[in-house]
Parts: structure tokens; sequence; C-alpha cells
């Protein structure tokens, strides 16, 4: 790339680029530094000890991950309690959530915005303590269902929000197109909302499940840690300072919201320019 | 007649059900912690509770607990933002290369799917006394001893927590940002401030930084709320004390001495008003900026 050329090209701006070189060096660094980053993690679920001066676990034998597999009460256990707990929370904050935002999109209304917004702004682990007295009168304290509960609180909030920012013009277009050849609420949902709107929906569901699946905070307290979540175990592993159990619950933790967020990208691709 | 009126409200009740799901699973509960832990702050509610008193507010503002959190939680979340804004927008405006690249952009989407306990963990693993850049030093001769390292993990200024919130928080601010241009078309205006004579750097930083900081007002105010309300990251990389909202919060109601209870919930009644606030702030700057 030289100077002459990016000057005198009228569709692309570009102030630098005697120093595009560098810029690309450094963007070479950081993503080194992250996959070493990645790398690590992936190291240290691998083996078992991390005694002080060797940068490398004490044995590369992959331990942690043998145990997953042959012990029925650990980390396997946890993660299918946050698997349950995850789709059901999701499944009815996606229903829930794009009934509310459809409507919510279509009123324009400041006050119910509001309301849809403070979930998530608001700190789970603060708004559940506060709930805590009244999910133990209501029997919901320690129990599953109270953690779907105050969880979807949460994850309803996203998946309102998200349905009502994102919407598409067209799918707008589509119910006026089937209520004026006659169509009744159902077939508006059936022939216009959802299938244009699936690709949304696929977002809303995998972004509220992993919220779910990432909460410390609600289950912490709500679930008064008699239910076993996958986070609950991960913090007991790193308060151990059982570096390898800890790094391996990270990797379980982490691989399903990678896969989800690529989902999502793929799916939201075309919408991102329309989103500001 | 009668039932056509009927049919109006049914079919205005139906359309205006989805108003149920939030009243009732946002509204109720939000407006329930509020008042729940004004109620507990002001002694009218709980185990020990002995009606009407400001002695909880007295206490927690003598002792300097309510003072050291909200100062140390501001502290860290105006860093964060300070960080995430300077970092995201400087990508934005100078990286011309950047903004195309392709690798930045899986590397922001990977980040922005890592959960903030990995990300916790991770920091915890690379900048704690014992952790991998400490025993680099250590192999090159730096520091002879894990002490040595001047770990950033429960450290006097909370680096270890303010950068970990600023990796999670980082994506979101950086997408936005990198959308706001091809949005608002800044190409344009660079190029109408150089024909005006500006150089590349001053068109960069007196036209599209300034618009950027304009537009983007709301999203610096929400990247503020989020590091305010962060949780997990403060929890396992912060210190003892002071620490920020809600890990304070959690660990004053959590322990043994009920007397602590009313103060802890005196500090997120504090949480709340100003939570609630910002998020004001953020809808209506959205908006005017919408509206222009």
């Amino acid at each position: 790339m030289n100077a002459s050329t990016s000057q005198g090209s009228p569709e692309s701006w570009q102030p630098y680029s005697w120093s595009m070189r560098i810029v690309k060096l450094g963007l070479f660094l950081v993503f080194a530094i992250f996959l070493l980053n990645i790398g690590t993690l992936v190291l240290l679920s691998l083996g078992s000890g991390w005694s002080y001066p060797r940068l490398l676990p004490d044995q590369v034998d992959g331990v942690p991950w043998m145990n997953l597999f042959q012990s029925r009460s650990g980390i396997l256990r946890s993660s299918l309690v946050s698997l349950g707990i995850s789709s059901i929370v999701a499944s009815v904050s996606t229903i829930l959530g794009l009934w509310t935002g459809v409507g919510l999109r279509r009123a324009r209304s400041k006050v119910w915005l509001y309301i849809a917004y403070l979930p998530f702004v608001l700190s789970p682990v603060t708004v559940g303590l506060c709930l805590l007295d009244m999910s133990i009168r209501l029997g919901l304290a320690s129990t599953y269902s109270g953690v779907i509960w105050a969880q979807s609180i949460f994850a309803y909030g996203f998946v309102t929000i998200f349905f009502c920012e994102t919407w598409d013009v067209q799918i707008d277009k589509r119910v006026h197109l089937v209520r004026g050849l006659g169509g009744n609420s159902i077939d508006v949902w059936r022939h216009a909302i959802l299938p244009r709107a699936w690709p949304l929906i696929v977002v809303a569901w995998t972004q509220a499940a992993l919220f779910s699946w990432l909460d410390y905070g609600l289950v912490s307290v709500i679930g008064g840690g008699v239910i076993p979540s996958l986070t609950l175990s991960m913090f007991a592993y790193l308060r151990e300072a059982s570096v390898n159990q800890a790094a391996q619950s990270a990797m379980i933790l982490f691989l399903p919201s990678l896969i989800s967020f690529v989902i999502a990208s793929f799916l939201l691709r075309s919408k991102w320019g329309k989103e500001v | 007649m009668f039932s056509n009126i009927r049919r109006h409200i049914t079919v205005g009740v139906i359309q205006d059900s989805w108003k149920l799901g939030l009243l009732g699973l946002i509204a109720l509960p939000v407006l329930w912690s509020l008042l729940y832990s004004l109620a507990f702050s002001l002694g009218l509610t709980g185990r020990l509770a002995k009606g009407w008193t400001t002695e909880h507010w007295q206490r927690a503002l003598m002792d300097g607990f309510l003072a050291r959190t909200i100062l140390h939680s501001v502290y860290v979340a105006f860093a964060v933002t300070c960080v995430v804004a300077g970092i995201s927008l400087s990508i934005a405006a100078f990286g011309a290369e950047l903004r195309r690249s392709r690798l930045l952009l899986i590397m922001l989407l990977v980040q922005s799917g890592t959960p903030a306990v990995v990300v916790a963990s991770q920091t915890m693993n690379w900048f704690a006394s014992g952790g991998m850049l400490s025993r680099i030093a250590f192999q090159c001769g730096l520091v002879q001893s894990p002490n040595e390292f001047p770990a950033i993990v429960n450290d006097t200024w909370s680096l270890g927590t303010i950068l970990g919130i600023s990796v999670t928080l980082l994506p979101l601010a950086t997408l936005y940002f990198m959308n706001l241009w091809e949005a608002i078309g800044f190409e344009r205006y660079c190029r109408l401030a150089k024909q005006l004579g500006c150089s590349s750097y001053q068109a960069t930083l007196k036209v599209v930084i300034p618009m950027m900081i304009q537009r983007g007002s709301s999203m610096l105010v929400l990247i503020f709320l989020l590091a305010l309300g962060s949780y997990e990251i403060p929890l396992l990389l912060g210190r003892q004390s002071p620490q920020m909202f809600s890990v304070a919060l959690q660990q004053r109601t959590g322990q043994f001495n009920l007397l602590n209870r009313p103060q802890a919930f005196a500090l997120a009644t504090i949480y709340f008003i100003a939570c609630s606030g910002l998020l004001l702030l953020y809808l209506r700057q959205r908006r005017r900026v919408n509206e222009r």
C-alpha cells in the first residue's frame, strides 16, 4: 500500500496509510495474545497441577476430562442441570418476549420501553437479594422453579428488547398483507411473523439460554447453593484454587456461548447495518 | 351494539396483553425490590426490625460504608468507561484498515461470547502473583518469588477488575462505534474537512471523534451502567474492602451479623435509584440522537 494511491482513491478514506503496517502488526500481536490466552485455558484443563515456576501443568494427562465421564456427581451432572434450566428459561422468555417485543414496538411507548430495559441494566444479584425474602414466602427459594422464575425476569427483558430493536420492517408489511386478506391473529403469526422472524427467534433463544447458562448471581442467591449449576461448581473450584478443574469448567461454559455467537453472527449478518 | 363494544374491548385487551408480561415479570419484581430494600433500610421489615428509623442510614453514612462502596464503584465504572471509550473510539475512528478487518471482527465476536467468569479466571491465571506473567518473569530471572511480582489481582487500585470488565464490554462498544462509522457516513465529513485544508490527523481528531462522542454518548452511559452492575469479575478479582455495589451487598447480607443487613439494603436502594436515573438518561439521549 503506498500513499499516492490511497490519497487519490475516492471511495475509501485512509488517513494513515503509512502507519497501516504498524496497525496490522498490532492486530496480529493482539490476535497472538488472544490465541495464547485460549491455548493456556485448554492446556490447563488438560493437565493436573500447576506448581509455581512451571509454565506448563505438572502433568499433561487429561485427567480432568477423563474424570468428567467417569463420575456421575461432578461437572457432568451440573452441566446437565444448567442445560435443563437454561433451555426452560430460554423457551419461556422467548415466547413471552416475542409477544411483548412485537407489542412494544407497535406501541412506541417510552414508559413501557423503560420498564423493558430495567433488567438489562440492573445487576441480577442485587435484584435477586431483594427478591429472596419474597421467594422464601412463596416457597420458591432453593427450588428449580424459583431459579427459573428469577432468571426469566432478566432473560425475558433481554429478549423483549432484542425483538423490539431488531425487528424487520418487512415483517410488519407482511402482517398488513395477511390482515388485509382477511387473516386473523393466528394466521398473522403463522404466515407473516414466524416464517420471516425465525432467525431472530433462534438468536433470541440462544442468547436467553446463554444468560441462564452463565448466570452465577441468581443461582447462588435464589438457588441457595442447593441447585448445582455449572457456574456454582466453577466458583467452588476457583475458590479451592484447583486451577485445572476451574479451567475445565471454564471450557464447558465457554464452548456453547462461542458456538451460539457464531450462529448468531451468521444469522444476523445481513441485519448488522440496520441495527444502529 | 353492546356486542360490538364488547368486541372492541376484547380486541383491545388482547392487543395490550403484552403489557401484562412486562408488568408481572419485570415491573412488579423490580418495584418490589426497590420498596423492599427501602423498607428494610428504614427498619420496617426484617427479622430485627423495630419500626421506622433512620438510624441504619445514619450508621451507614457515618462509618463510611456507603461512601466507600459508592466511590469505589463509580471509580471502577468510570475507569472502565474511559478505557472502553478510548480503545473502541480509536479503533473506529483511526483504524481504516481495522474496520474492514475480518480478524478483528472474529476476535470481537469470540470475546463477546466469552463469559465474565471465564474472563475473571483467565485474568487471574495471567496476572495473579502466581500467574503466568509472574512465572515468565521468574524464568527470566526478574523476580525471585511470586510475592515480588506486581500482581494486579486483589490489588489496591483494582486494576485487574478494571481490565476484566473492560475486556467484557469492549466488543459491544467497538461494534457499535464501527457500525456508527458506516451509518453516519463519516467518510464524507472527512473528505470535506480535507478539502477545507485539514490534515488527516486533524480531520479525525477534530471532526470524527467529537461527532462520535456526541452520537455515541448514550452508549457510553450504557457502558457505565453495565460496569456499575458487574458482579462476577469484582467478586473474584477485587479486594475485601472497598467493594463494588453487587459484591458489597451480597457480602453484607450474607454475613451472620444481622445488624449489618439494613445498611446493605440502604446501599441497594441507592443503587436502584442511581441505575433508574442513568437508564432514563440513556434512553433520552438515544432518542434525542435518533430524532436528529
